[in-house]
């Protein structure tokens, strides 16, 4: 276990992002135009890459397993299509979804994926969290999506917020931890560098924009500083961290232009849902519908109708 | 002094907003008096994201109670013909597209009574069908018709609860760019009417490998070639098709029922009201 020390905390406060640079260059990636064979190519990436998730308070059972049948076979007339990475649900949920990924078309594998301490707040005592992360990954979740005290981080408690990740890392045994950090309610990107070397420094497998509960959530501004904070990382130390944007991406082209970002950042070796996800629902449907219209020559738009909606 | 001479940009009117093209095609139309117009011309996406915009608000738009569609396309005459006399028209033309919208403003809550019935079924049942809206029509009306046609057109798809995406003529686009202004200030829902310019066969060409396209609107006479093609991509999708002759006389009630679904309620005659399903 790693063990926080507040020199640590000042060198994560040191970051400073460079407003204008990032603004320049997220600009410059939404006027990439993708086209042909590499769209078709990148359209079947991005949805193997979706964590297609539900988090409401009216999801049920049922609801789940077809979110389940959804994320293993994502378009029935497409068969050949790869499914999605995994499915993420609430805790009280992962005890169907793990009924269901076990046994909707048992050859194709899809992660589970449970959000945990205290979602979407993260306003719950720790040993609850902690409680709440055991049963998840108990219950069958190979992922979990923790969220941080925000209220801590914005009032300099680096060590707690530090300290609760370590904890429910250790907490989840073998399944990967996502930390969301819920970058609309941290301000600046100042903070979102920061709480990025944060969270990878306690051990986070992946890290995570938003929750999709709060407005603005994954921008690409604030998705290039965390990949950027994931690079840093990785050329000190040689040691790879995920990036997992969640919310607002709705559409294929801004999942591409996404990819596009982290190819030029991280470079081909997070081309994977190993190393990167989209936290998405509806992103999904235009992704087929998309794709649909390319695997008839691009000759006819589909009906989304065809989708199934989860 | 001569005044600086002002060409006009037509632009695409798609979900409430006045766009270019994405295509960037741009068609320079000469007007007289050596002006130009700069036309924009819808391209194929364009028109995806207009279906996108149609489907959207139609929801909504049928939604709305049936006396309220009615002030609405009542609203939209109101607007048109306080611009008459500026419309790039005939003076009958645009005296006659006014009276066609309140011709249809009258009709909005009064079509679904007489196409619904109550039908005779020898079971304990009570049996109605009622006519529903179809979705999302693309009309491309006949550039002869004028301003009359376009309105026509407008009239009878959105009169049935539809989301129109009106094809015209970029020969028209003046006329079809005043009528978008006109929209503008009606209380039309952004997205239920969507104007487009451009070369009407290809744009419906576009639209009949649209899946999510509900129903054609088609006068006066398009080429043969044309409509064969449009029948074959229809019939894959059971896509309606109305064809008018021309915009002369509004549609009559069985031409508007093209544009509308008909859906049959069962209800058990011993329940109370509010049981039963619909098929």
């Amino acid at each position: 276990m790693t063990t926080y020390h507040p020199s640590m905390a000042r060198a994560w406060r040191a970051a400073r992002v460079d407003n204008a640079m990032v603004q320049s260059r997220t600009a410059r990636v939404r006027t990439r135009s993708i086209k042909t064979t590499t769209k078709d190519h990148l359209l079947r990436l991005a949805l193997s890459m979706v964590d297609l998730t539900t988090l409401e308070g009216q999801d049920t059972p049922d609801k789940v397993r077809s979110l389940v049948v959804k994320a293993k076979r994502p378009f029935i007339e497409m068969p050949e299509l790869p499914s999605c990475a995994a499915v993420c649900v609430y805790p009280a949920m992962v005890p169907y979804a793990r009924e269901a990924l076990d046994t909707h078309f048992q050859e194709r594998r899809v992660g589970l994926a449970s959000v945990a301490t205290g979602f979407p707040s993260g306003q719950i005592p720790l040993n609850l969290k902690v409680a709440e992360t055991r049963f998840a990954v108990e219950h069958g979740a190979t992922e979990v999506d923790m969220v941080i005290d925000r209220g801590a981080f914005l009032s300099g408690d680096d060590e707690r917020v530090f300290n609760e990740i370590v904890t429910i890392k250790d907490a989840c045994g073998a399944a990967r931890l996502k930390v969301i950090f819920e970058t609309g309610e941290l301000g600046t990107l100042d903070n979102v560098a920061a709480v990025s070397r944060l969270a990878i420094a306690a051990g986070a497998d992946f890290i995570k924009t938003s929750t999709g509960k709060i407005s603005p959530a994954a921008t690409l501004p604030v998705t290039l500083v965390m990949l950027e904070a994931i690079r840093e990382h990785y050329l000190a130390t040689g040691h790879m961290v995920g990036m997992k944007p969640a919310g607002g991406i709705r559409d294929a082209k801004l999942a591409l232009h996404n990819l596009v970002l982290v190819a030029e950042t991280l470079g081909s070796d997070w081309m994977t849902n190993e190393w990167f996800r989209f936290g998405a629902s509806s992103l999904a449907n235009d992704l087929l519908f998309q794709l649909a219209r390319r695997d008839d020559g691009g000759k006819h738009y589909v009906s989304p109708r065809r989708f199934s909606v989860e | 002094m001569s005044r600086l001479r002002i060409d006009k940009t037509l632009k695409l009117y798609v979900n409430g907003k006045f766009i270019r093209s994405e295509s960037g095609r741009v068609l320079a139309v000469p007007t007289g008096e050596g002006r130009v117009v700069n036309v924009a011309m819808g391209s194929k996406k364009d028109l995806r994201n207009a279906v996108l915009a149609a489907r959207k608000a139609q929801g909504g738009w049928c939604g709305k109670t049936a006396y309220n569609r009615g002030q609405i396309l009542y609203r939209l005459a109101e607007m048109l013909d306080g611009r008459a006399d500026a419309l790039p028209t005939t003076k009958a033309d645009a005296e006659a597209a006014v009276d066609r919208l309140v011709h249809y403003a009258g009709w909005a809550d009064k079509i679904t009574q007489v196409l619904s019935t109550l039908n005779p079924v020898s079971q304990t049942y009570v049996n109605y069908s009622r006519v529903r809206a179809l979705g999302v029509v693309v009309a491309a009306p006949d550039p002869k018709d004028g301003l009359l046609g376009m309105v026509e057109a407008i009239g009878a798809a959105t009169v049935m609860g539809n989301g129109l995406i009106l094809l015209t003529d970029a020969a028209q686009g003046e006329l079809a760019a005043a009528l978008t202004e006109a929209l503008h200030t009606s209380d039309f829902p952004s997205g239920v009417v969507n104007v487009f310019f451009g070369d009407q066969a290809e744009l419906l060409g576009h639209a009949s490998r649209h899946d999510d396209v509900d129903a054609l609107y088609l006068a006066g006479a398009a080429p043969a070639a044309v409509v064969k093609g449009l029948e074959e991509e229809n019939a894959l999708v059971l896509r309606r098709v109305l064809k008018v002759a021309s915009a002369a006389k509004p549609a009559d009630p069985l031409q508007l029922q093209v544009l509308s679904e008909v859906q049959t309620v069962w209800m058990s005659a011993y329940e109370s009201a509010g049981g039963g399903s619909a098929y």
